[in-house]
């Protein structure tokens, strides 16, 4: 895996189908429903989706954890579904795997968990040691090599869970839900941890999550998951800005922030309202979202621009802007300001109108 | 209390401990295994052959829910083809030992199967083998509870190793039978009873502290 150029396949699932029984009844229930995915080499991509979409299902697969009931996966050239158990013990080697709830051994001390992945993969003891030293200094855990994990924070334990699925030299890791367990300050140094390994190893990392907040800190693809198909797969940027599919604008609307206030949400109309205004969410990434689009766009075209939601935040060090806004003058005057923001690089998404006398009432 | 009392209480209790120590021993060596085939063949285990394991554990309930005085006479003619008597504290570690295997099966069974199945997974993300997930995994991380088990095995044995002692198998069962209540000697009685008590204590206290030390899951000190 080490030889692997940045951009060539890592991992590539061919028809991946599985399904479950059902409890209770015979009838088998489809889990993961025909999954064509390729993951680029040296790049991290999020899997996403409701829960019971598959996610974990599908991760599982990667590594054969799941047997999927029909379909391929490969991992660079190697065909894994192809091969027989010892074959697949030595390939899992070079895929690393993070898990929840951490899964470290309670009696083995810190470095003995990292140890344990080049025991089992059996590197001489004599090189195990030095190794194992390295790898706590790189999840910065060098002073708590003798600790056991029950005297750890739940930060720190994954801190451990990343140095042992390192420890082989993997050229992929797999992150299921790697963070859920974790307050969103620990979150945000376990993403940082994972952003600057891929960036310093070149590692294929393959993350499943249910939280938005971090696909926006490390990914740089997401792939939406819904009842075990994808219904949506795209750079991070493009999907924030224009999501194509309802479950993922949901997903969305929650990090974003830019959420229609319900009062106001129940007073729309589709029709434009004589002497009213319109409703719109508009979405901007990159440098369009770092210039006042709105102000310029409202002061050019001669409207009124009230900000009703949203936020801009950090999307993979770019900002990222998501707001709902409402837009008070004449039609010609609104679609003039909807346009110069379109020419400035903004999504535009016209949610509807409000009559003036309600708007007062809001 | 004489001289001589006090040295058929010491030989009792040296018996005593030889019994168990042997039974215990042996039972252990073959119980081990056998509580982690239990655990390790089930449906949905590692290693799963459910027909296998499911005969086997029906042997193993037959031979825990047999009473143990009748497996003491039951067995006769296989303590005297193994020690050449039927009675004296040889004879009895037999039937000890064979009380004693499927009793630590079922403990060390249940001790690994409260593994948690998300280091098997991990184990197995890493590319073990089974053998490797039963060395350096389940019996790593089974092994305060296992000891427990132990611990709760070597206390059933002292208690079954005085009901030896009513069919002439030595020790301080056997003492206590025949000087305390056969010969109206209730200090002897008295001593037997307070020597076990001590013994037991002795044992789980000893167990309970070895476990302990063992077993890091949560942070005691």
């Amino acid at each position: 895996m080490e030889a692997q150029s940045r951009g060539a396949p890592a991992i590539r699932l061919d028809q991946i189908r599985k399904s479950y029984a059902a409890k209770g009844k015979g009838v088998a229930v489809p889990a993961l429903d025909g999954i064509d995915l390729t993951v680029a080499a040296g790049s991290v991509t999020a899997i996403v989706g409701p829960s019971g979409a598959g996610k974990s299902s599908l991760l599982r697969c990667v590594n054969l954890l799941e047997r999927p009931d029909s379909g391929r996966v490969h991992l660079g050239d190697l065909e894994l579904t192809g091969l027989a158990p010892p074959a697949l013990r030595q390939a899992r080697r070079s895929i690393g795997m993070i898990f929840q709830h951490f899964n470290l051994l309670a009696n083995r001390t810190v470095a003995g968990n990292v140890a344990l992945a080049l025991e089992l993969a059996g590197w001489e003891t004599a090189r195990i040691g030095p190794r194992v030293a390295e790898l706590l200094d790189l999840v910065g855990l060098a002073d708590k090599a003798d600790r056991y994990p029950s005297q750890l924070s739940g930060g720190q334990k994954q801190r451990v869970g990343i140095a042992r699925a390192l420890a082989p030299n993997p050229g992929v890791l797999l992150c299921d839900e790697a963070t859920s367990a974790l307050d969103p300050e620990t979150t945000r140094q376990i993403l940082e941890l994972l952003a600057r390994i891929n960036r310093d190893l070149g590692l294929t990392v393959l993350l499943v999550t249910h939280e938005m907040a971090v696909v926006r800190q490390v990914a740089d693809r997401v792939v939406v998951l819904e009842s075990g198909r994808i219904i949506e797969d795209g750079p991070v940027e493009q999907v924030f800005a224009r999501p194509q599919q309802p479950t993922t604008r949901t997903f969305l609307v929650d990090e974003t922030g830019a959420v229609l206030p319900a009062e106001m949400a129940a007073r729309l109309v589709s029709a434009p309202v004589p002497g009213g205004s319109t409703i719109v969410r508009f979405t901007a990434a990159g440098p369009a979202a770092a210039q006042p689009l709105l102000g310029r766009a409202a002061a050019q075209a001669g409207v009124d621009a009230m900000l009703l939601a949203g936020r801009v935040q950090p999307l993979r060090d770019q900002p990222f802007a998501a707001f709902v806004v409402e837009l008070t003058g004449s039609a010609a005057a609104v679609d003039h300001a909807l346009a110069a923001m379109t020419a400035a690089g903004a999504q535009i998404e016209v949610l509807g109108h409000v009559a003036p006398a309600l708007r007062a009432a809001v | 209390m004489s001289p001589q009392l006090f040295a058929l209480l010491s030989d009792a209790t040296l018996q005593t401990l030889l019994m168990v120590g042997v039974a215990g021993g042996l039972a252990s060596l073959a119980g081990i295994p056998l509580g982690l085939f239990l655990a390790l063949t089930g449906p949905g285990d590692l290693l799963p052959r459910p027909m296998l394991q499911r005969s086997v554990g029906l042997v193993v309930n037959a031979a825990r829910s047999t009473p143990f005085i009748i497996l003491v006479v039951a067995i006769v003619p296989l303590t005297r083809a193994i020690t050449g008597t039927s009675i004296g504290t040889a004879a009895a570690t037999v039937p000890l030992t064979l009380a004693a295997v499927p009793f630590i099966a079922r403990v060390v069974e249940a001790a690994v199967r409260e593994v948690d199945r998300g280091l098997v997974e991990a184990a197995q993300a890493m590319g073990a083998s089974p053998g490797q997930i039963v060395a350096k995994v389940l019996l790593p991380e089974a092994r305060a509870g296992i000891l427990r088990g132990l611990t709760l095995a070597a206390v059933s044995l002292v208690g079954y190793s005085a009901m030896v002692g009513a069919v002439g198998g030595g020790g301080l069962g056997d003492l206590g039978i025949r000087y305390g209540y056969q010969r109206f000697m209730p200090e002897m009685m008295l001593a037997v009873v307070l020597i076990l008590v001590v013994l037991v204590q002795l044992l789980q206290s000893g167990g309970e502290a070895l476990a302990r030390h063992l077993d890091k899951r949560t942070p005691i000190r």
